[in-house]
């Protein structure tokens, strides 16, 4: 260890005490990953109780110049949490509580390190729910949610995390705490560094406490199962829920390719020629979902679907939303390369996109998976090989190079819920405008001169 | 083959239980009510006989109050031909009075099989099966994993401690499903759709008195809070003597 950087570690022992700092290899070891095929291994890791002990860690930071790379609990998929350059990681491990559920006023204060799931079981308890969902949110926590601003299955119907954080505690790069949005249910005094600070990748400031709305939990969900012959038919399908006043808490799809790899896993037999598989659910009250349920599967036999199954109980849903929620590992079971991409376009678009990603497969010797959530126009596009070596590597990059020009020639956006972090900063240039990029790296400098928070995410 | 399969009205797995100010009920208000998960193996377990023979008839038999018939539609529309709910009032009726109801009606009819889940998912009695069984004077085959007809006889196979255990029995006979048994199916929307349109035979038979009662219904005990010791080192003589003295853990 470099002599600077032992100072910095004796003195951070001697401030927020020994046990909240470690620099063994075994701990350093199970920090050195994310949900990517990248490991870096850091040169600490702090896991502190306190929002003062983090004041502190970034006040010696500061003074000592050292790298802090907050991170949640390391599910993400763009390396955002990755100590790419050394530097200590700063985990949340120890400050995962409920601090308060408000029933009256709707509102939950939470620290960073909860655990996603863990929030919508002790809100289930009261009736309450938090709807923003990640396929992770069984292991994520809502600190990593919200650099990520991360979405979901149910954020189609009701937003994704940014809509339900009313304000925060934030800790600044030069150790000062400040408090970003509101309490209450609105507000809208001066610039918005709430909204500034959800979905910067924690390259800003370092959450230690969020507000969130919440509203009640639904009283019944019902889970349709259906199965399509083409992609037009399912967008014309949501345009006849629409013009039913139907709008469904979640309309997630997967593709043939998906859709292959899945028969023989689920107990349903899948018509031959269906190309698309849609998992749509309604929620709501029981009485008004049931007839929801009936049109809505009228509106999908109308345009052709083949079949409509029904989850009617939680065990059923569970049943279903398991090969969901496990969709990536299923792939990444089956093939040797799997790059995935999370682009958004225009809902009408997705038939272009997905004729364009077949296309680009071929053309790169791929084969494409695609699924995700349908009516965001959010597509979890993935190239595919049996084989990976540097070769294999190289074309997934240009592959996706061609996804990106094709999502932005639709209208679209480069990431709907993953964020930059390190895998999609040589495409970031393809998106913003170069005037656009150099307001946001003045952003980053007005928070962080030093460059100590986070450094080398979403741009250098 | 004619078979019968007694389902029950359960509420969903994931509801949470609120206890009625009686204490001796539970609030029904805001439950989902569904199929009991061990009598969907037992229907699922019907269809599969009845699919593999090419004939017979899969008749559902519940009793319960007017709203159970949404769990006999849902059987209905897994597959099920036609239906009877024996209509009772929403109060607490022991399994014995259930099964006498039951066996009141099964007693006039045909069948060669007759299915129950092994139990129900709220009360957990596991009794109404084996009752139903002895009221009519059939074998009764309880927990089965695995259902083989053939010849007039039926071949079970029972999870055991340890082990399995597999049965021969004469037909007719009585069997409970436990889960293994199958995969239930899902329903299908045209099935949902074609089974609103059917009817359901609705019976009126006079149901004993319970001879069990509940006395109380409470939560179970919350968990007491940990304690911590200590951190390290240090912490570990006292843990142990904690542990030893007081949690009698060692």
């Amino acid at each position: 260890m470099e002599k600077n950087f032992t100072q910095f570690i004796e003195e951070l022992i001697q401030q927020i005490g020994e046990k909240h700092v470690y620099t063994d290899e075994e701990r350093r070891e199970a920090y050195n990953f994310d949900g990517t095929d990248y490991r870096y291994l850091p040169e600490a890791v702090v896991e502190p109780a306190t929002t003062e002990q983090i004041s502190k860690l970034m006040k010696l930071a500061t003074k000592y110049k050292i790298a802090v790379i907050p991170r949640g609990t390391g599910t993400g998929l763009s390396g955002g949490a990755l100590a790419t350059n050394g530097g200590v990681i700063l985990s949340f491990l120890k400050m995962n509580k409920i601090i308060e559920i408000d029933e009256v006023n709707m509102t939950a204060r939470v620290q960073p390190g909860l655990i996603n799931l863990h929030l919508h079981e002790a809100l289930a308890e009261k009736g309450l729910y938090y709807p923003p969902d990640p396929a992770s949110y069984d292991t994520s926590s809502i600190g990593g949610n919200i650099a990520e601003d991360a979405g979901g299955p149910h954020c189609y119907k009701y937003g994704t995390t940014r809509d339900y954080i009313l304000g925060m505690e934030v800790v600044l790069p030069n150790g000062e705490i400040i408090r970003t949005g509101v309490k209450t249910r609105k507000g809208v005094v001066g610039y918005d560094l709430n909204n500034l600070i959800i979905s910067s990748e924690g390259t800003l400031g370092i959450v230690t406490e969020a507000v969130l709305r919440l509203i009640p939990l639904p009283q019944n969900i019902m889970t349709m199962l259906v199965f399509f012959p083409n992609i037009e038919n399912v967008i014309a399908s949501m345009t006849g829920f629409s013009k039913n006043r139907i709008v469904p808490g979640t309309m997630e799809f997967m593709d043939k390719a998906c859709v292959d790899l899945l028969r023989g896993r689920i107990q349903f037999t899948i018509p031959d020629e269906t190309q698309v598989l849609m998992i749509i659910e309604l929620d709501g009250e029981s009485s008004e979902i049931e007839k929801q349920m009936e049109t809505a599967g009228e509106i999908c036999f109308e345009n052709e679907a083949f079949d409509v199954f029904l989850a009617d109980s939680s065990h059923k849903r569970q049943g279903l939303w398991d090969v969901r929620r496990s969709f990536r590992e299923i792939i990444k079971e089956t093939v040797k390369y799997k790059r995935a991409e999370d682009v958004v376009v225009p809902i009408s678009k997705i038939p272009e996109l997905l004729a364009g990603n077949y296309a680009i497969a071929e053309k790169y010797d791929f084969v494409s998976y695609n699924y995700g959530h349908l009516g965001d126009g959010n597509v979890h596009a993935n190239m595919t090989n049996m084989v990976k070596n540097d070769d294999v590597i190289r074309r997934g990059h240009h592959a996706f190079k061609e996804v990106f020009e094709l999502t932005l020639n639709l209208g679209g956006t480069i990431s709907g819920e993953h964020g930059i972090g390190i895998t999609k900063k040589p495409y970031l240039g393809m998106e913003l405008s170069e005037e656009s990029i150099r307001i946001q790296k003045e952003i980053k400098k007005i928070f962080d001169p030093l460059n100590i928070l986070n450094p080398g995410k979403i741009f250098d | 083959m004619n078979i019968v399969v007694c389902a029950k009205q359960v509420p969903d797995t994931e509801t949470r239980i609120k206890i009625a100010g009686d204490k001796k009920s539970i609030e029904t208000a805001d439950i989902n009510w569904i199929l009991n998960p061990y009598d969907e193996f037992a229907v699922e377990e019907a269809l599969q006989i009845k699919e593999k023979l090419g004939a017979g008839k899969v008749t559902i038999l519940s009793l319960g109050p007017e709203r159970s018939v949404s769990a006999i539609r849902s059987a209905l529309a897994m597959g099920a031909d036609d239906a009877i709910l024996i209509k009772t009032s929403d109060e607490y009726h022991d399994s014995l009075s259930t099964a006498k109801a039951l066996a009141e009606v099964l007693k006039d009819m045909e069948f060669d099989l007759l299915l129950f889940g092994k139990q129900a998912v709220d009360d957990d009695n596991l009794q109404v099966g084996p009752m139903v069984a002895e009221l009519l004077g059939l074998p009764c085959v309880t927990s089965i994993i695995e259902l083989d007809l053939q010849d007039g006889k039926a071949v079970a196979r029972r999870e055991i401690e340890g082990g399995a255990e597999v049965v021969k029995t004469q037909m007719p006979a009585v069997f409970t499903a436990d889960k293994g048994l199958n995969e239930p199916r899902y329903p299908a929307l045209r099935g949902i759709m074609m089974a609103k349109k059917k009817t359901i035979d609705e019976k009126e038979v006079a149901i004993d008195d319970s001879r069990i009662s509940i006395v109380n219904i409470e939560y179970p005990p919350s968990r007491k809070a940990g304690k911590i010791v200590g951190e390290g080192a240090d912490a570990v003589p006292e843990l142990v003597k904690l542990l030893r003295d007081e949690a009698k853990a060692i």
